[in-house]
């Protein structure tokens, strides 16, 4: 089939005659801007379409502009939640003064420039204040001003917050309750005078958030190495700042939650993972057999374990050998060739095996499998199971007559997956114009205007 | 041998919607149509016993408006042989009972051999239809169905309806027979692209009541069962996540009950 060469004008021409709404925005989403009146009466032909065009995600932004414009309280809403509303329409609908209701859903769009939300909390509303607490780029001065005046909602919603300021977090202290303080000592702004006190406090929480806080004193993590409560110890063994020389009481922890952290480690010297895989316990030799430090005969007989979740944690070691991998590639339970199958370093005759496998989790995985040969592929791509094809579509290296041929399949969302794929012909973008799912066949035509804008 | 399949085409209702004028339905400019999920399972449980038997025809049916021609679309891009759509104003808004009645008069036109019915609708959901059109045909029935055994052809069909509590009951149905079909009986297909555009060319029988002989008495409004007063969303309830240690919590849903008591 000769390729198809998207031409902007033909473009628009045949939306015109397809009267296709989701087309045409999806000319409009594509950089399109000639006739853009015309594109828009098509995109927009009643109430039903505005009102979901309104609230979708995806819609481009001229559309949202010209719906910005409606007299139409229930798109006004939609509009305020969307978070693809341009800034422009947002400030245009608060300065509108509508309905009440109204501003709490636009002080939560994370669009809503940051100059208008004391406009927005003057309105009084505990709605508000929350989604101001919320909004990402709130200024200093309102969040300062609604940790002090701020209901226990609104408190644990600024504690949340990511980049806290010190004047912030020391407000928040004040005025917050427990778990006010616990989401506190996650920050990274949270003193160390805070955190050492906390380490002391009656709540396992605290002492767990000061565990894993990257800050937290020297002090602090010794004493928390002997808490009486599993989940701090654990906290202790999982962070990274703990030197793993330090975590040698841990070995042998009553708690398998402990060990089980200790086990994930990267640094832990291979003699303590094989202290650890002879204690009892699937769990625990599941992580051993997962970490890549675990020695070569320590996964060789790994491999051989009497439970199919340690040998499949085998498989997808890193370390493991492709020769260790083909004897899983053989194993009897599908989940545990399913791991061999995933990985790329596996021998190319043992993949080529594994992609007549009768389970549907193993073609999966070679469907997947970056190393799989475009004939494979190909093949899979009309599996009569559709993960297995939308697996094909999802791989890095999938050819592209191979993603061509997808185009067809039987399963919406394989078409949506393939529709997105960069490699995809202009060819291919042409067969899912015409898609029966509105929003394959938007995809397919922004694309083409797309690559017609570019000429 | 012949399947009927009433479906229908169910109303999604968006998250953010408005009611209708008249406060009895929700506006249709916020409903999404599609075909109700329990019939793609009734369609499917037809299309198979279609695929495992020689001349089986599968007929789908519905009762609605030009809307509701998208429906019988998906069912003959899926594999149905033919499609009939029955309306008139008349029956705008009509309840289970007048449904039924005008479905009841389909299949005594088709004469089939089976209806495999939808166990409910996902909008509506009075689990009335299939159950109602048997009565009106004298047929037997089964509702529920979620395993179907049936020879094209038997005097009899075995079926197993889900109880209460995990239960299964095992039943043997007298055929001709109305059985209605539940979630996961089956794995319902998705139509191919060909057969969706195959679908668009194939004609759709257009009847009206009239020309199944059925008069005013049968579907009009003296004919329903039940009528729509009002819809509407309910007050919302008051929630409240009650924290601290146990005697705090004690002391705060001591509060709350003094509060909500009066006293």
């Amino acid at each position: 089939m000769p390729e198809v060469s998207p031409d902007m004008a033909a473009l628009v021409r045949r939306v015109v005659e397809r009267r296709d709404a989701y087309a045409a925005a999806g000319l409009i989403a594509g950089n399109c801007t000639a006739t853009t009146g015309k594109l828009l009466g098509i995109a927009l032909p009643d109430r039903a379409t505005r009102l979901i065009f309104a609230g979708l995600p995806f819609s481009p932004e001229g559309l949202l502009e010209e719906l910005g414009g409606r007299a139409d309280a229930a798109i006004r809403r939609r509009l305020a939640r969307n978070p693809a509303t341009p800034p422009g329409v947002l400030v245009r609908l608060l300065r509108e003064r509508p309905e009440p209701g109204l501003n709490p859903l636009l002080a939560a769009n994370p669009r809503m420039p940051a100059n208008m939300l004391a406009d927005l909390l003057s309105d009084g509303q505990e709605a508000t204040a929350r989604a101001v607490a919320g909004h990402p780029q709130a200024p200093a001065e309102l969040l300062a001003g609604l940790a002090e005046s701020g209901g226990p909602a609104v408190l644990r919603i600024l504690a949340a917050r990511r980049g806290l300021t010190p004047d912030l977090l020391g407000r928040l202290w004040l005025h917050g309750d427990r778990h006010v303080r616990a989401e506190l000592l996650r920050a990274e702004a949270c003193p160390g005078q805070l955190l050492m006190a906390a380490a002391h406090a009656p709540f396992p929480l605290w002492r767990r958030r000061v565990a894993s806080h990257p800050a937290a004193p020297e002090g602090a993590c010794q004493r928390l190495l002997h808490d009486p409560d599993a989940t701090v110890r654990a906290a202790v063994a999982e962070s990274p700042l703990t030197p793993v020389s330090r975590l040698y009481p841990l070995l042998l922890d009553p708690s398998g939650r402990v060990r089980r952290a200790l086990a994930r480690r990267r640094d832990i010297p291979p003699s303590w993972l094989d202290s650890l895989a002879r204690q009892p316990g699937n769990w625990l030799r599941r992580w051993v057999a997962r970490n890549p430090r675990c020695p070569r005969q320590m996964l060789e007989q790994l491999a051989y374990d009497p439970a199919a979740d340690v040998r499949r944690a085998v498989s997808r070691n890193p370390a493991s050998s492709a020769f260790l991998l083909a004897r899983l590639a053989a194993d009897p339970e599908a989940w545990v060739r399913a791991g061999a199958a995933g990985r790329d370093d596996l021998y190319p005759s043992v993949l080529q095996r594994l992609a007549d496998d009768p389970a549907v989790d193993v073609v999966s995985a070679v469907a997947a499998n970056p190393s799989t040969p475009g004939p494979t592929l190909l093949a899979l791509a009309r599996h009569r199971d559709r993960d297995v094809r939308r697996a094909v579509a999802l791989n890095p290296r999938v050819p592209v007559a191979v993603l061509d041929s997808l185009v067809e399949d039987p399963y919406p969302l394989n078409r949506f997956v393939v529709a997105r794929c960069d490699a995809l012909s202009a060819t291919a973008l042409e067969a899912l114009t015409g898609d029966p799912e509105p929003r394959i066949r938007f995809l397919a035509w922004k694309r083409l205007a797309e690559l017609a804008a570019s000429r | 041998m012949k399947i009927l399949v009433p479906v229908k085409q169910a109303a999604l209702v968006e998250d953010d919607f408005e009611l209708r004028d008249d406060g009895r339905d929700v506006d249709p400019d916020f409903v999404d149509l599609q075909l109700n999920e329990w019939d793609d399972y009734s369609l499917e449980a037809a299309l198979q016993l279609k695929e495992a038997n020689d001349g089986i025809e599968v007929v789908a049916v519905t009762v609605g408006d030009d809307d509701t021609e998208d429906a019988l679309r998906t069912c003959l891009a899926k594999g149905a042989d033919r499609a009939i759509r029955i309306w008139d104003d008349v029956i705008a808004d009509a309840d289970p009972l007048v449904i039924a009645r005008v479905l009841a008069a389909v299949a005594q036109r088709e004469a089939p051999d089976l209806v495999l019915a939808g166990t409910q609708s996902s909008d509506l959901g009075f689990s009335a239809t299939g159950v109602a059109m048997a009565a009106f045909m004298g047929w037997p029935h089964a509702a529920v169905v979620v395993a179907l055994d049936y020879a094209p052809g038997a005097a009899t069909a075995i079926v197993e309806r889900e109880l209460e509590g995990g239960l299964r009951e095992r039943l043997e149905v007298d055929c001709p027979a109305v059985l209605t079909i539940q979630l996961g009986i089956n794995t319902p297909r998705y139509a191919s692209l060909r057969g969706i555009k195959q679908a668009r060319s194939i004609p759709i029988e257009e009847l009206s009541p009239d020309e199944l002989g059925l008069e005013d008495q049968d579907i009009g409004e003296q004919a329903r069962g039940s009528r729509v007063r009002e819809m509407y969303l309910p007050d919302k309830g008051q929630a409240e996540m009650i924290e601290g240690t146990p005697a705090e919590q004690a002391a705060r849903i001591a509060a709350i009950v003094k509060e909500v008591m009066g006293g």
